[in-house]
């Protein structure tokens, strides 16, 4: 089984272009984090997602939901994290570990370098704020011509990385101001680190920064550049995934 | 370069249309690397084509316009291939932020030469001015929600302490009247503690009303609590009794003839016809009998309370539920309440309360449905 | 544990001292035997002098420790056999917890509602 969890701004539509390549050989599973796509709203309860944890407990919930054992999980940036918080919850769950594009901290302290200082942290939780009209408007749905799937044909496309605004600015605060190094360190599981090029929000120096603090994990810097090399390099990322699974 | 135009005679310059947009354009490949920007754009950002060589649509954001970008607003158009009205902040040249709206479409098939990603920028200062003051004071209306949620919570409690408060001592004096009244007591013994006993009942009735009053202020409304379990008869013979201390010289001629059980909350009804009635023994004229009379038909409970004296004006009249409302006569005691709530009463058990006067009579009649609506349950 | 099958003591407990004797004089008048309590830990303690009562008879609204309801659960644990009834002048009393068997009258009750009240007790 290969469990797809998807990182903030987006749903689990950021897969599609990575996860059929792996439905011969694995049982996939595909969800959306609560706030995100199709997603249960009524279900977000503030208290429980202040925390990278409440999130970790649902991936544990839903794992163990579909049987889920020594599975495989691919989480893209901040499900990077909660992904490794699940398998310290439940180490049964999964034996192998993807990390696309992960970071453990985003804000720069002493000499570690997350990317971003807490002053510009916090401007991007103010300028969240302004954009309530991005989040929603892409919950129109949309006729999608897709001329390099021409076999997708016309899709009356399924909304792409809705989120309801309210919760995208508290998972943004979750994200980008938890400090997760704490829950870097030996695991059982096998890790792989798939690192873009040259990506803004999670830099090369962090993906070595994880590597370092796994023992026994892998980094692999794909040519991609961006932060969601699934959809802006989806064979290299398959590529690179399959040769580790 | 110029073409034919679809609709009329004129010829078009392609070129300067691009140029010279009422938007800015910006055009960058696959991977954002900027391929053209036109002289709107930068003559708002400040960015000469020459210094944006080699640098890409992300460069061009603040910091948390880039955070947005890159985990929300790129995936979301790769798999779009459109998306409209994205506030975004353009850093210009001289270093300061300007907010825009954007709209992005990603055109041409993966791997052509015309996979491009084509971007109008739109000047939002204005506009990101006005949207902000919009959120701004909702999330002060918010706060005040909250803020007075929190307030009326406290007052309801102080209602709740100070009736209590306020209902002990009574409760006391009452108990201790009652005392005195079974002791070997002379004439002017028993007329006092008559007399002490009335103004028990009305300091009672006045405390329940204000308190009733402020609470129904506060959105409470009266509340009731309404079953068929008791006879209502009892409470109302009750009341009538209780009041006779209030003008024990005054005769009060009371009829009942409720055969039907009645939906209601018999305390509540109580209160009612002790608020009419109290109305009626100090309003009305002393040599003159009140009448009670209480009824049940097939679908209705009838109270109707009356006295004699001066009629009420027909100007009066309209106002006479109306909190606080006294009448020309200040002298008469009161706060003016009793009616008010008495009305409010009849209202929450979806009856009426109407008042009729002329030099015969005044006349108070509550009506009410008798019985539970079969879809009204409370 | 079958509850007393006659009432001939009760214990009134009630803060307000006019109050109090008000309902011991009706009682008393009525032929019971009365004992009295100013607060619930004054309850308590003749209950656990060993006094013997058939019927506690407590306002609900009292200071100290705890009041009349909860007075009323801690006598039905220790004492099961003691009839139990509680009175209050506040309006919303429909949502009250009572003990098993336990009776709520509502302030302000005339003699005989109290005294038909406490014969009810014996009779069911």
């Amino acid at each position: 089984m290969m469990m797809f969890a998807h990182g903030f701004g987006c749903d689990q539509n950021m897969w599609r272009s990575v996860a059929p390549a792996f439905e011969r050989d694995f049982a996939t599973v595909l969800f959306d984090y609560i706030g995100a796509g199709g997603s249960d709203m009524s279900a977000y309860d503030s208290e429980k997602y202040a925390s990278l944890g409440g999130y970790a407990d649902d991936v544990v919930a839903l794992a163990r939901a579909v049987g889920m054992s020594d599975g495989v999980f691919v989480g893209h940036s901040v499900s990077a994290m909660i992904g490794l918080i699940a398998a310290q919850r439940a180490p049964e769950l999964f034996s192998t570990i993807i990390l696309i594009a992960p970071s453990p901290c985003y804000i720069d302290d002493g000499d570690y370098v997350g990317g971003f200082t807490r002053e510009q942290i916090d401007e991007l939780l103010d300028f969240l704020d302004s954009n309530h009209m991005a989040w929603s408007q892409a919950m129109a749905p949309v006729i999608m011509g897709n001329p390099d799937r021409p076999e997708l044909g016309e899709e009356l496309g399924a909304s792409f990385c809705r989120t309801d605004p309210d919760v995208a600015k508290q998972f943004a605060r979750v994200t980008f101001l938890t400090d997760s190094r704490g829950d870097l360190g030996p695991i059982a599981s096998r890790v792989l680190i798939l690192q873009c090029r040259d990506d803004v929000i999670a830099p090369r120096s962090v993906g070595e920064y994880v590597q370092r603090a796994i023992p026994g994990s892998d980094l692999v810097i794909l040519n991609a550049t961006g932060h969601c090399p699934n959809l802006s390099a989806p064979e290299e990322t398959i590529a690179a995934i399959r040769a580790f699974v | 370069m110029q073409h034919p135009t679809g609709v009329g005679d004129g010829m078009i310059d392609f070129e300067e249309l691009f140029e010279a947009a009422p938007c800015g354009y910006v055009l960058a490949d696959r991977n954002g690397f900027l391929l053209r920007v036109n002289r709107t754009f930068s003559d708002w950002t400040g960015h000469s084509p020459d210094t944006l060589r080699g640098s890409r649509f992300l460069d061009l954001l603040s910091v948390p316009a880039k955070i947005f970008y890159e985990t929300h607003f790129a995936p979301t158009l790769r798999m779009r291939r459109r998306l409209n009205e994205v506030a975004l902040e353009i850093v210009s040249a001289d270093g300061r932020k300007l907010p825009v709206f954007v709209n992005a479409v990603e055109s041409g098939g993966e791997g052509t030469m015309d996979h491009q990603v084509r971007f109008a920028i739109f000047m939002a200062a204005e506009r990101r001015g006005y949207e902000r003051g919009l959120v701004e004071a909702r999330e002060r209306a918010e706060a005040t929600i909250v803020s007075e949620r929190a307030d009326s919570e406290l007052r309801e409690q102080f209602i709740a302490i100070l009736g209590h408060d306020l209902r002990n001592p009574l409760a006391s004096i009452s108990s201790g009247v009652r005392m005195l009244e079974r002791e070997r007591l002379s004439e002017r013994g028993r007329k006092v503690t008559m007399l002490m006993s009335g103004s028990v009942v009305r300091a009672t009735a006045l405390i329940d009303n204000v308190l009733d009053f402020a609470r129904g202020r506060l959105g409470g409304g009266i509340t009731l609590c309404r079953d068929t379990s008791e006879p209502l008869e009892p409470v109302l013979r009750q009341v009538v009794s209780e009041l006779r201390s209030i003008a024990p010289d005054q005769k009060i001629i009371a009829r009942y003839a409720l055969e039907e059980p009645v939906f209601c909350d018999r305390m509540r009804i109580g209160q009612l016809l002790s608020n009419l009635l109290g109305n009626a023994l100090t309003h009305g004229a002393k040599d003159q009998p009140v009448k009670i009379d209480a009824s049940t038909s097939r679908d209705e409970l009838v109270i109707a309370v009356s006295n004699g004296g001066e009629p009420i004006e027909s100007a009066a009249l309209e106002r006479l539920f109306q909190p606080f409302f006294r009448g020309h006569d200040r002298v008469r005691q009161g706060l003016g309440l009793g009616l008010h709530i008495a009305s409010e009463i009849a209202r929450a058990h979806g009856g009426a309360l109407v008042a009729r006067s002329d030099t015969v009579a005044t006349t108070f009649v509550f009506t009410m449905p008798r019985a539970r609506e079969a879809d009204n349950v409370n | 544990m079958p509850i007393h099958d006659t009432v001939s003591t009760v214990l009134v407990v009630e803060d307000e001292a006019l109050v109090r004797m008000l309902g011991m004089d009706i009682l008393e008048e009525a032929g019971f035997h009365v004992l009295e309590a100013t607060s619930a830990d004054e309850a308590l303690g003749v209950l656990g002098g060993g006094s013997e009562v058939h019927l506690l008879f407590s306002d609900i609204d009292m200071p100290g420790s705890m009041d009349g309801l909860e007075l009323a659960a801690v006598v039905k644990q220790r004492w099961p056999r003691v009839h139990l009834l509680v009175t209050s002048g506040h309006r919303d009393m429909h949502s009250i917890q009572l003990p098993e068997a336990g009776r709520f009258i509502r302030k302000p009750w005339t003699n005989n509602q109290l005294i038909n009240c406490i014969r009810e007790f014996v009779i069911n």
